[in-house]
């Protein structure tokens, strides 16, 4: 009697090839960007506590280790932002005629969307 | 005295599994000439012809037409017939079945669960009210044709299913080509089915359970980009699911 032999997988398949691991970057870049909001939330919370806590709380934020945080976690902002910005369009495909238009500009709008956003938003904070 | 130039050569590292004999696969090493215009799939056929009458595969066409002989080569999945030994130089080729299915014998798999998931879609147009022949045919503009052509092209290699960590850790999913294969119904003006086939298309087991890795779109030799496919229906699935609170609504988002 013949037995096939049942398909095998691993735990770490993500390991194996380069394109799996950048989709486990990509998925991992979530846990940054959580964690990077639970700092703002402990921020907003040290500000309604007053200014000695607020000062503490600058002061760790200065610290080597938060300011390596934050910049891994930026690396993975934009990683998140990229990624995100790639896959337009895969969801959205726009017919006119009988041609799509091209993924290159509906990547390109939404990047520029984007860009137009930070700048507004930069420039309320430096207002 | 003649010197005979050596023969150039490459070697073939290839899974071998005997369901009466064996527990699991084992790697057997074959040497083969080398030749620049040679795929893997000409390889096997030497072997086959040359080495051991027993190595057994599927493949028909010879040029990325029937689908059948899809094997992952180096780990990554692709029709051998379109993967040239040129580029796999200096060797050794490591050949084995697609991953994910169960293996029958060497490097042929056990098609069974593709099959009833392509059949559980409802491949096919369906009609709420047949018209009488009398009244002709379907007509169809070639935009309304643009819709779904690319999603038309899937020749049943399976390919994308082995690059699908998904499908490959919870095989209840319904998976790339197939999910390809219903958009392909439901963006098709002639067809009236789907909230037939989206009860399971918009289920956990159809597009929810995509995780976009993206790699079913890169291995496809047809170019039918399956995850975009899903990605698509995802944002359709979503779009139906608030249309469904509006008191007016189409019966495609009741479901």
């Amino acid at each position: 009697m013949a037995k096939p032999y049942p398909s095998q997988h691993s735990n770490i398949w993500y390991l194996r090839r380069w394109p799996y691991r950048l989709f486990m970057l990509r998925e991992l870049s979530a846990v940054f960007l959580a964690l990077y909001v639970v700092l703002m939330l402990i921020l907003v919370s040290r500000v309604h506590e007053g200014e000695a806590a607020y000062e503490t709380y600058r002061d760790f934020l200065k610290s080597p280790v938060a300011i390596g945080f934050h910049l891994i976690a930026l690396a993975f902002a934009l990683l998140h932002t990229l990624t995100w910005f790639q896959a337009v369009p895969k969801a959205i495909r726009v017919r006119r005629g009988e041609e799509f238009v091209s993924p290159q500009l509906l990547i390109g709008v939404h990047m520029l969307a984007w860009l137009g956003t930070s700048a507004v938003i930069i420039a309320i904070f430096l207002a | 005295m003649t010197t005979v130039a050596a023969e150039r050569t490459i070697v073939l590292e290839i899974a071998r599994y005997h369901p009466e004999r064996d527990t699991q696969p084992t790697y057997e090493r074959f040497e083969v000439p080398y030749r620049e215009e040679w795929v893997v799939l000409d390889a096997l056929n030497y072997i086959k012809d040359e080495d051991d009458g027993s190595l057994t595969y599927r493949w028909s066409c010879r040029m990325g037409v029937c689908g059948s002989c899809g094997m992952m080569v180096n780990g990554v999945p692709i029709l051998t017939c379109a993967a040239f030994l040129r580029d796999y130089l200096p060797g050794p080729i490591q050949i084995e079945a697609l991953a994910g299915f169960p293996v029958e014998r060497d490097l042929v798999v056990k098609l069974d669960d593709f099959i009833d998931k392509l059949s559980a879609v409802k491949p096919w147009i369906i009609r709420e009210e047949e018209r009488p022949l009398a009244d002709g045919e379907y007509r169809q503009s070639p935009g309304q044709l643009a819709d779904f052509k690319q999603f038309s092209m899937c020749i049943n290699c399976m390919l994308c299913y082995s690059a699908c960590p998904v499908y490959q850790q919870n095989q209840e999913f319904i998976g790339p080509a197939v999910l390809a294969l219903a958009q392909r119904y439901n963006h098709d003006s002639r067809d009236e089915g789907n909230d037939q086939r989206n009860a399971l298309v918009w289920s956990d087991e159809g597009i929810w359970d995509c995780t976009f890795v993206g790699e079913c779109s890169t291995v496809c030799p047809k170019h039918v980009d399956p995850a975009g496919a899903i990605q698509s229906a995802k944002l359709e699935s979503t779009l139906g699911w608030f249309a469904s609170f509006l008191p007016v609504g189409g019966k495609r988002n009741q479901d």
